[in-house]
């Protein structure tokens, strides 16, 4: 006799059949990363915050268990707001400081890809978030930490090329699994800050001294105007 | 005598002196090569891309064009169709005529060692198709280290099909004929235009824009990295491998130290997606090597480099060398030959990367140049 409960068993087991054989398959065939939840986390130093970005890719065989971790009432949808407490549940476990004082990261916007594309193990949740900060020119040093899923996962991070002249990011220092990022940085005084004026007020100058100087090897004897300034000529 | 024209006369040789040194920088930096040779190559180019949409019929020349502003212009990925859906002519969908003018065009886009790291990539995949190491069925692309078939006759018998995949059809599709060519803008010899050809492991996207061309990003990988085809070991990557490591230890202990990274790389920091993103540079300097050293780096650069036309990737190299003082070498894990180890070597115009993917018979590397990725500084112009 078939009951509901060796119809559900039955079921159960097929799905987790198919899913060993998928697995199987696409391993056998293309050893993309499989069993590991690669979190890429790139961090940017901009005049008024530090912004993180994060990328999150499982693996085919770790998928199931991040979906599950979204999917918090079970119904295999991702609704907005399973997806914003997963969000946040990511960002509570990065430890963003500032010259040793933590920073509070505000996600800014994130994407989640559908479930079957996360199962595939061919696309990535992407994150962004950002903690305001005032930056005083000077010396400075940003850390981040990630401490998500370490069960689990693989990590990269890296800072991102400033776009502003005011900032220039110096050492860089991580620990072997790269789950923590130091770098230190200099922010320049806003006056000098744009390349572009700073530029154009040197060559200005090296000209304005350039003129002066030909004035006066070449002016000098023949020009009336210096020979009234010269008190030995009066 | 000294006298005010003469004066003005001197600031005017002044200024000019001035000016004709910023000219001077600014052309330095674009070419050596006769631009007329690149503007030829881009004309023989654009010539073999109609020759490739003659073969096809409207519907044909509908889905291999796509506008020059299009989304299809990042559409690029590592991943096999269709975990990636690729637009474009798929060389499975195409006739033998025409895979023979995609072949022919590949040619002339190509440098000679590009069409074979190219066609020995595709073959890879076509190992991973059938499974076989010892090679797959005739018909496949010429290359191999042998010199390229120009005919392009060799994929026409290629095989067919699709690859192994998941249950119900919907996993990867494997083999030489799962690449596709797309035509970004309308192939000419004086407009801006771009090629793409890519599948697995494989995306070449080049943007011409009269003389001048780029092939970044682009994103050559292998998989298995090696396997033996009539005979022959067939490495895809292989000289950017043993260059790299023949670098690494070239160096001594205090640029070693300055060039290893004191952590594990699992894989692209500017992959598929990072379009427009710039890390900072890690490493040790260029400039810190010596000269035979340079040689090297330079040497193991134009294995992405070299991969479009000669007479694009020559003024490209100008380019890159002249950069020197801001270029950087970075490495990541053993330094013994046949380990896995990450590279990069960065510049303010160039990224490439090298990444095993934890095993040194799955390569994955991307060359990228911040400024002009899809011809951007060409389009500023």
């Amino acid at each position: 006799m078939t009951t509901e409960r060796s119809l559900r068993a039955g079921r159960t087991a097929t799905l987790a059949l198919a899913v060993v054989a998928t697995v199987g398959v696409v391993t056998d065939v293309s050893a993309h990363r499989r069993d590991e939840y690669l979190q890429a986390a790139r961090v940017g130093i901009e005049p008024s915050r530090i912004e993180v970005e994060l990328d999150l890719t499982p693996g085919i065989a770790v998928a199931e268990s991040i979906i599950a971790g979204i999917d918090s009432d079970r119904d295999g949808a991702l609704s907005p707001n399973e997806t914003h407490d997963y969000v946040a549940q990511v960002l509570k476990a990065i430890d963003l400081r500032s010259d040793g004082r933590s920073l509070r990261l505000e996600a800014i916007g994130w994407d989640v890809p559908d479930e079957a594309a996360l199962r595939r193990g061919d696309d990535s949740i992407r994150l962004r978030a950002a903690a305001p900060l005032r930056l005083t020119s000077g010396s400075h040093q940003v850390s981040f930490r990630n401490s998500y899923r370490p069960d689990i996962s693989v990590y990269m991070a890296n800072s991102l090329a400033p776009d502003s002249d005011r900032i220039a990011v110096g050492a860089q220092r991580r620990d072997p699994e790269q789950r923590e990022l130091v770098v230190d940085y200099t922010v320049r005084s806003e006056a000098f800050a744009s390349s572009s004026a700073w530029k154009f007020a040197s060559i200005a100058g090296l000209l304005l001294v350039t003129i002066l100087w030909l004035l006066r090897v070449w002016c000098r004897p023949a020009c009336p105007r210096f020979d009234r300034l010269d008190p030995r000529r009066a | 005598m000294p006298s005010l024209p003469r004066f003005a006369t001197l600031s005017c040789l002044v200024l000019s002196g001035i000016a004709a040194v910023g000219i001077a920088q600014r052309a330095s930096s674009s070419a050596s090569a006769s631009p007329a040779t690149q503007a030829e190559v881009t004309a023989r180019l654009a010539a073999s891309a109609q020759a490739v949409l003659t073969t096809l019929d409207e519907a044909g020349r509908a889905k291999v064009q796509f506008p020059f502003d299009s989304p299809q212009k990042t559409r690029w990925s590592n991943l096999p169709s269709p975990m990636f859906q690729r637009t474009g002519l798929r060389l499975a969908d195409a006739t033998a005529a025409q895979k023979t003018a995609v072949m022919a065009l590949l040619s002339v886009a190509l440098s000679r060692d590009g069409y074979r790291k190219v066609t020995e990539i595709m073959r890879g995949d076509e190992m991973l198709r059938t499974g076989d190491t010892s090679g797959p069925a005739r018909g496949a692309p010429n290359g191999g280290g042998a010199p390229p078939d120009r005919s392009g006759a060799g994929v026409a018998g290629g095989a067919r099909g699709r690859g192994r995949g998941m249950p119900g059809g919907g996993g990867p599709e494997f083999g030489q004929d799962q690449y596709y060519l797309a035509f970004v803008g309308t192939p000419s010899a004086t407009a801006p235009w771009m090629l793409q050809f890519g599948g697995h492991h494989l995306a070449i996207n080049l943007t011409l824009m009269g003389s001048e061309a780029t092939m970044a990003p682009s994103l050559p990988a292998a998989q298995p990295a090696t396997y033996t085809f009539e005979g022959q070991t067939i490495r895809p990557l292989g000289r950017e491998n043993d260059k790299a490591f023949g670098l690494i230890n070239a160096l001594d202990a205090n640029l070693q130290r300055q060039a290893i990274l004191g952590y594990r790389v699992p894989d692209l920091v500017l992959g598929p997606g990072q379009d427009g993103r710039s890390i900072q540079p890690e490493g040790v300097k260029a400039s810190a090597l010596s000269a035979p050293q340079q040689t090297m780096l330079w040497d193991l650069v134009r294995e992405w480099t070299g991969i479009m036309n000669d007479a694009f990737a020559e003024p490209r190299m100008a380019e890159l060398r002249s950069h020197l003082n801001d270029t950087y070498f970075a490495w990541s894990g053993p330094t013994t030959n046949g380990s896995a180890a990450y590279f990069r070597v960065q510049g303010p115009t160039l990224v490439i990367e090298y990444a095993p993917q934890g095993t040194v018979d799955h390569i994955h590397t991307i060359y990228r140049d911040p400024t002009n990725d899809y011809g951007a500084k060409f389009a500023r112009r």
